[in-house]
């Protein structure tokens, strides 16, 4: 099973996000939690993307592949922006006050808290980040 | 005598992704919010949360609290609560 979708580096593409976790969690048949939690796993990857890999007003376009292996079902998200690893963002304290807490590394820190690998490569000018899950 | 104190509410429905992010500040920032204020964030109708909907009402319980009122979360889903104890945000707010 390999599933594609492909966007440009604009946050109104972000839309087709819940369309294609839908499809695939169907044809996986996968529950409404994975449903949910591999919209915000995949939204807040591809926004950071989205948002920050690119100067503004170029066109780019961000790939997102989903592959099941064996029981693992692994998404990679490949960009050609600025290289940056998301893996060495310091995990939020969550046990901070509201006062003390910081705005920035919740997205990061989400996709690790729900998946089970989370890595990233640096190749042929592509920033590749694998986050995957057993299901 | 004493008098109820004022309750403020907001309600919040469908996903608050990405795209929902200007809509929903745009109702907080229409807010005013005085001291002994309750505001209640009504979340009954939220399916979803991205950490930029969290990072809004982060920033609207320091608003609210400096401002001497009180901000109180109802209604979280269980998927989203589920959100809200991953990132340790249910510490941080009143829930109802």
């Amino acid at each position: 099973m390999e599933k594609k979708l492909t966007i440009e580096n604009k946050l109104e593409q972000l839309t087709l996000l819940s369309g294609y976790v839908e499809e695939l969690c169907e044809e996986l048949n996968l529950g409404p939690e994975l449903v949910f939690n591999f919209n915000l796993v995949l939204e807040e990857a591809m926004t950071n993307v989205v948002m920050y890999a690119y100067p503004e007003g170029e066109t780019h376009t961000i790939e997102l592949t989903a592959t099941l292996q064996g029981k693992e079902l692994v998404f990679v998200l490949k960009d050609t922006g600025t290289p940056f690893d998301p893996t060495q963002v310091p995990d939020v304290d969550t046990t901070l006050s509201a006062e003390e807490r910081e705005i920035g590394g919740l997205g990061i820190f989400l996709i690790k808290q729900i998946m089970d690998r989370v890595e990233y490569q640096y190749i042929d000018n592509h920033n590749v980040l694998t986050m995957a899950k057993n299901i | 005598m004493t008098t109820e104190p004022k309750t403020l509410t907001v309600y919040i429905d469908g996903p608050l992704n990405a795209q929902a992010l200007g809509e929903v500040q745009a109702k907080i920032d229409d807010l005013d919010v005085q001291i002994g204020n309750i505001v209640v964030l009504d979340c009954t109708e939220m399916t979803y949360i991205c950490s930029s909907g969290l990072r809004i009402f982060l920033a609207m319980h320091k608003d609210v609290t400096q401002r001497g009122a009180k901000l109180i979360i109802k209604g979280l889903q269980p998927l989203v609560k589920e959100v809200f104890d991953m990132t340790g945000f249910s510490q941080i707010f009143n829930f109802e």
